[in-house]
């Protein structure tokens, strides 16, 4: 019996080292990104527009904290009134219009079911919570549930829910037109549960996107027959109902953080493969491995599945798309990471469903339009985009609610990058009643970076870059912010650091934060880590701050030192005075000895702006001369002016500050520069275009005479 | 007599009025001037002295955006820089009108002062006719043009791609141009009649017009059109030049401004000929 004993505590010694090293790897691999597991039925009623849903969920408590409830976006309920908030907020900015919604297009979520694995019944602990500031009361985008108790740390709870949902006329991102659906935000999901802090689990918002934890999931969506489906995910199978004349397609994918899927039978389904080797010369590996360095072995793509859904309408451009994609396969995963899934599919946003350029994992949708000029980078621009956010909100997957610039901004610089290695610059993609302008016009052809600096000027000073994606002064201000500012502040700090330093910022940050969480902290420490340098004060003045950066030169002079200073002197214990007409006299004789000029040129720099450079870097400052010599000084910008002086025989001609542009981010280049001599062609050019117009104008003014 | 006679007489007449067309672009040239003025100032004070402003004309984000950012405040004070003198210029080309169509219908050689006396003489009727002409135009695109393109939207809002909806949306636009056209075109021949008939009631001038417009319709919209392929064919001739002009330097500026103030006396040109040919329409048909 005690032997018995004994070794029963030995065994169950043994056990619980067992269970408990199982428990930290399972934490261990939780924190990795899967602490998460979904399966999901939904079945799609076409003539009543609903969504029939079952959900079975199971999350592990990651954390230390025991956990008492669990937070779950409901976001279809967005469209359900207009006291959400995200309709509310829209209200504020002018964007929901009440006269375009018709009865019957509303749309919603409702939790039938919900209730633990053992049955427990959750349902009546539910309610709709609204915490994000300000408060809009009347929104149901957030539920609460109450666990009987609280889930302690290692734990994990397995949920039943059943919902059924009205797909929304053609809300945010969501919704269906005619026969055709784009199903995104749809099914019951947790916040991301965070030590010490609880729930983070944000309402829907009119300039938001979304953040939720890396989960697996399986789901099973059940369509009327004719319909093509795409969707997160890998296809694992299809099973064909001929009594219902439906088909069930399951779906299935680990490490992703949601889950949108589409189906009409307007699409035109193309399967392609990125062939990495056909893709990539062993030349380009070697190149990108040197950059980064790298082991070769780290820098290979795999092969990936792309599937593109697209319009009839637009079958015309299918090789456009694929073009597109299979660049930035390549570039995104030479650059930052291999891509880690099997399968991308790309999504010709169905008609009118308001559903186009938009990220999901592993599925993004496009959106193109029938008459399109083959110069203009869309929809190249808009597939590069969107699928690049799979490798930052979809990998790196920061909270776009709260810094959206680690996606956004990140992303748009990312986008900029890939478009101009693969297509170089486009052209500026006007029309007029959907009819491009380029087939008459010559227009102007531009790189990404240009467009994104001339929005992200101009905004500098209603909201810093890191803000609440709610608490912006607007949708503006958002979206200027978050996508061009930040690329700008990025190709500005790539400047800095020179191209081959910000790569290897870009690829450590990106693999580093692969299936995490990452704040903007975490960039910044990257940052320093790799570039070896305090570059803390960059993230204070341009991301942090609503600060103008913008240095110039005020004014360049150069004038004749004079040979003689006028005045009383002591010459050789004499007192002499100098007057004009000896000074002139000196002059006289210095020129027949054929004796040089000398010129003092003066170059007065100014900080217009609020933003200053670190201390101890310097801004360049570059000074041309009348005999071509150039001399190159530095100044170290915390001041709000210096001047520069030069003793030469010649005169000055041109004086720059940060000649080598740099400061993408500086406003106003314009006063980089100061030339002495006035060259007017430009000015010229700009006012004879201004007279045409004011003289056409004047002409259609008369003709209602 | 045919259309494209009318207009070969019309071309004639403008040819004979060739100092008018002068002089008409050369009142649109100061004025232009005069507006674009500050304008030049402007640039030439923040990119005069600088590099950036030799790229300065060429289409470029990086100046453009210096500029929306130098100059966003200044823009409510440009707009209404740039309305005060379009509407002053409206009263303008009504007064110039009535040179134009009085020295085309006395058939002379014009002069200076035959061409400044009509306008003078036929200025109070004119205005008249412009003022009568403000509510037509209010009317019209106000309520006509909506419930005429009424359909192009009511086919658009059930489309199920967006051909019918870019489709529908070109010819609710051609609809308006059309619509215009006429409105046009009327208070052109009201014009023309107070001129050929010396009237000096507008009414009567605007029951005249209707009745002749009513019994020449399309043989006069016809007209009208025609002469408005030749300012299509014009502006398309321009864009062609300009899309070939070397970008750079200061012969590529001289050859955008001469290409420009070609096409705004081709503008005038074709302005003159409209009366010229609606004149001619006029005395053919009259009743």
């Amino acid at each position: 019996m005690k032997t018995r004993g004994v070794i029963f505590l030995f065994l169950a010694a043994i056990l619980y080292c067992v269970s408990g090293v199982c428990l930290r790897a399972q934490s261990a691999e939780s924190r990795e990104g899967q602490p998460l597991r979904y399966e999901i039925w939904v079945e799609l009623d076409h003539a009543q527009r609903m969504l029939h849903g079952r959900e079975a969920i199971s999350w592990t408590n990651t954390s230390r904290d025991a956990v008492p409830d669990m937070l779950f976006h409901l976001y279809y309920n967005a469209f359900k009134n207009e006291n959400s908030t995200v309709l509310q907020e829209s209200k504020e900015e002018s964007l929901f219009v009440r006269a375009r919604v018709k009865e019957g297009e509303w749309g919603w979520v409702d939790v039938t079911k919900i209730s633990l694995e053992d049955g427990t019944d959750l349902k009546p602990t539910a309610e709709f919570v609204t915490r994000d500031e300000p408060q809009h009361a009347g929104d149901q985008t957030v539920m609460r549930v109450t666990f009987p108790e609280p889930i302690a740390p290692g734990a994990t709870v397995r949920l039943r829910c059943e919902f059924e949902s009205r797909v929304p006329r053609s809300g945010m991102r969501t919704g269906y037109y005619k026969d055709s659906y784009f199903i995104a935000q749809w099914f019951p999901k947790p916040g991301v549960y965070e030590e010490g802090k609880g729930w983070n689990c944000h309402e829907y918002h009119a300039n938001s996107e979304f953040f939720a934890d890396f989960a697996d999931f399986l789901v099973h969506i059940t369509v009327p027959e004719n319909f093509v489906v795409g969707s997160s995910g890998k296809l694992e199978g299809m099973v064909p109902d001929t009594v219902k004349k439906t088909a069930t397609y399951t779906y299935g994918q680990s490490r992703i953080h949601d889950f949108a899927w589409t189906a009409s039978p307007e699409f035109i389904k193309v399967e392609r493969e990125f062939i990495a080797n056909r893709e990539v010369t062993s030349q380009e590996y070697e190149e990108t491995a040197g950059r980064l360095g790298l082991p070769l072995e780290e820098v290979r793509l795999p092969d990936v599945k792309m599937t593109l859904l697209i319009e009839k309408q637009h079958r015309n451009q299918i090789d456009r798309h694929f073009k597109a994609l299979r660049m930035a396969l390549k570039y995104y995963g030479l650059w930052y990471g291999p891509y880690p899934y099997e399968t991308v599919t790309m999504i010709d946003p169905p008609f009118r469903t308001g559903s186009g350029g938009m990220e999901y994992p592993t599925l993004f949708t496009a959106g193109t339009s029938v008459l399109k000029s083959r110069k203009v980078l869309s929809p190249e621009g808009v597939i590069i985009h969107e699928f690049g956010h799979g490798y930052w909100y979809g990998l790196v997957a920061n909270n776009e609610f709260e810094e959206a610039w680690l996606d956004e901004g990140i992303n748009t610089y990312s986008t900029g990058k890939v478009l101009a290695k693969a297509y170089g610059r486009g052209e500026f993609g006007a029309s007029f009643k959907g009819i491009p302008l380029g087939w008459f016009l010559k227009l102007p052809v531009y790189y990404e970076y240009e467009t994104d600096r001339a929005a992200a000027i101009n905004i500098a000073e209603y909201d810093p870059v890191v803000t609440p994606s709610w608490k912006f002064y607007n949708g503006g201000s958002y979206g200027a912010n978050v996508y061009m500012r930040a690329a700008t502040c990025l190709n500005t700090l790539e400047g800095l650091l020179g191209t081959d330093v910000m790569a290897r910022v870009m690829r450590t940050f990106h693999m580093r934060y692969r299936f995490k969480h990452p704040v903007t902290g975490d960039f910044v420490a990257i940052v320093n880590e790799v570039s070896g340098q305090d570059l803390r004060w960059f993230f204070d003045e341009l991301f942090f701050n609503t600060l103008n950066f913008d240095y110039g030169v005020a004014s360049l002079r150069s004038v004749e030192k004079p040979v003689q200073s006028l005045g009383v002197f002591d010459v050789n214990g004499k007192r002499e005075e100098m007057t004009l007409p000896k000074i002139a006299e000196l002059k006289k004789k210095e020129k027949s000895a054929r004796k040089d000029k000398i010129y003092v040129t003066t170059v007065t720099l100014r900080r217009f702006g609020e933003a200053r450079v670190g201390i101890g870097v310097p801004l360049r400052v570059r000074v041309v001369f009348a005999d071509g010599s150039e001399e190159v000084r530095e100044w170290d910008g915390q001041g709000r002016w210096a001047k520069l002086k030069f003793e030469k025989p010649v005169k000055a001609k041109l004086a720059e500050i940060d000649p080598d542009m740099i400061w993408l981010i500086d406003s106003n280049r314009a006063n980089n520069g100061f030339r002495i001599e006035t060259k007017r062609e430009g000015v010229f050019r700009v006012a004879a275009k201004f007279l045409f117009l004011i003289q056409n104008l004047l002409l259609a003014a008369g003709s209602v005479s | 007599m045919g259309n494209f006679k009318i207009i070969g007489n019309g071309v004639s007449a403008v040819r004979r009025n060739s100092g008018m067309i002068l002089w008409l672009w050369l009142i649109d040239l100061v004025f232009g001037i005069i507006v674009a003025a500050p304008v030049y100032f402007l640039v030439n004070k923040d990119f005069g002295h600088s590099p950036a402003g030799e790229g300065l004309g060429r289409l470029n984000f990086s100046w453009l955006g210096d500029s929306i950012y130098k100059y966003q405040d200044l823009l409510p004070a440009l707009a209404g820089w740039v309305l005060v003198p379009a509407l002053l210029f409206i009263l303008i080309s009504v007064f110039l009108n009535g040179g134009i169509i009085g020295r085309l219908a006395a058939g002379e050689k014009t002069t200076l002062q035959g061409f400044f006396a009509d306008c003078g003489k036929y200025f109070g009727r004119f205005f008249r006719v412009f003022l009568l002409s403000l509510p037509v135009y209010v009317l019209v695109f106000g309520g006509l043009a909506k419930l005429v393109s009424a359909p192009f939207k009511f086919w658009a809002r059930n489309a199920a791609g967006e051909m019918p909806v870019i489709v529908a949306s070109n010819l609710r636009f051609l609809t308006t141009i059309l619509l215009l056209s006429i409105v046009q075109m009327y208070f052109d021949y009201v014009k023309i009649h107070l001129v050929v008939r010396d009237g000096r009631k507008i009414f009567a001038a605007a029951a005249a017009a209707l009745s002749f417009i009513g019994r020449k319709f399309f043989k006069a919209w016809g007209l009208y059109l025609l002469v408005g392929l030749l300012f299509i064919a014009a502006t398309a001739v321009f864009i062609a030049v300009t899309n070939v002009l070397p970008g750079t330097g200061v012969v590529a500026l001289a050859l955008g401004f001469i290409s420009a103030q070609a096409y705004i006396l081709a503008r005038i040109w074709t302005k003159v000929l409209y009366f010229a040919a609606e004149l001619d329409l006029y005395r053919i048909f009259r009743p």
